[in-house]
């Protein structure tokens, strides 16, 4: 029952899924003639060239596009905005501070278009995250912050998530200044 | 209050201990509350007391 429930709660059954691809996949290949061999090595290459090209300019502020592409299926990708009624200099300028705290992490910042990355070291755990904050000017003395952030991985397991919401939350506390 | 004492905020901000951006988000009633830590620094620095930093106002329903 208990494991019922897990399943029910749509993270746990998206992992569930995620596993049975890959038993699927790795029992499948087992099976495959050895004429389809070099096919199979063609995709790997090329997977593993999508992953080497992801590492190489994961530093680089104007491949945005590219990171948070759906195109792109070496990477997962976390999104959530908040409005604030604060100017968008004042808003960019705190998300900075903000970032500025995150451990083992090198900041670019793009002061004119209001655009900062992040990106994390490759650990145990994960592979790096790239995170990308936009602030746009809304008006009428309000802001929005796009937070992004792209995990160097196909399949987020929570973690890219998880590290979003705390982010969002430190944001929110911080105004208790 | 700064002007009275023609200090910048950047100065006050120093002397506070707190970054310019927060100071300046306090300046502009945007913060979501302030420590007394805070209070008690700025009221220091400015020499003056917290009422005469805070004001009450009533929310009027929208």
């Amino acid at each position: 029952m208990y494991v019922c429930q897990k399943l029910i709660n749509m993270r746990y059954f998206k992992h569930f899924l995620a596993i049975l691809f890959i038993l699927v996949i790795g029992i499948g290949s087992a099976y495959i003639a050895e004429d389809s061999l070099e096919i199979i090595w063609a995709i790997i290459s090329l997977l593993l060239l999508l992953h080497v090209i992801n590492f190489v300019f994961r530093s680089n502020l104007k491949m945005k596009s590219f990171y948070t592409s759906p195109v792109n299926i070496l990477t997962s990708v976390f999104k959530r905005s908040k409005e604030y009624e604060l100017s968008s200099d004042i808003l960019f300028e705190k998300a900075i501070e903000e970032l500025e705290k995150l451990n083992d992490s090198r900041l670019k910042i793009d002061q004119e278009n209001k655009l900062a990355l992040a990106t994390t070291s490759i650990s145990f755990k994960s592979w790096g995250e790239n995170i990308y904050i936009t602030v746009i000017e809304l008006g009428n003395g309000k802001s929005r912050l796009i937070y992004e952030s792209v995990a160097l991985q196909a399949y987020s397991w929570g973690k890219n998530e998880d590290n979003g919401s705390a982010f969002l939350n430190h944001m929110e506390e911080s105004f208790i200044i | 209050m700064l002007a009275k004492r023609k200090m910048q905020l950047k100065e006050l901000a120093a002397m506070v201990g707190v970054s310019n951006v927060n100071l300046s988000i306090l300046k502009q009633g945007k913060g979501k509350a302030i420590r007394f830590s805070t209070l008690e620094a700025i009221c220091k620095a400015l020499e003056c007391q917290p009422g005469d930093l805070l004001e009450f106002v009533e929310e009027t329903a929208s």
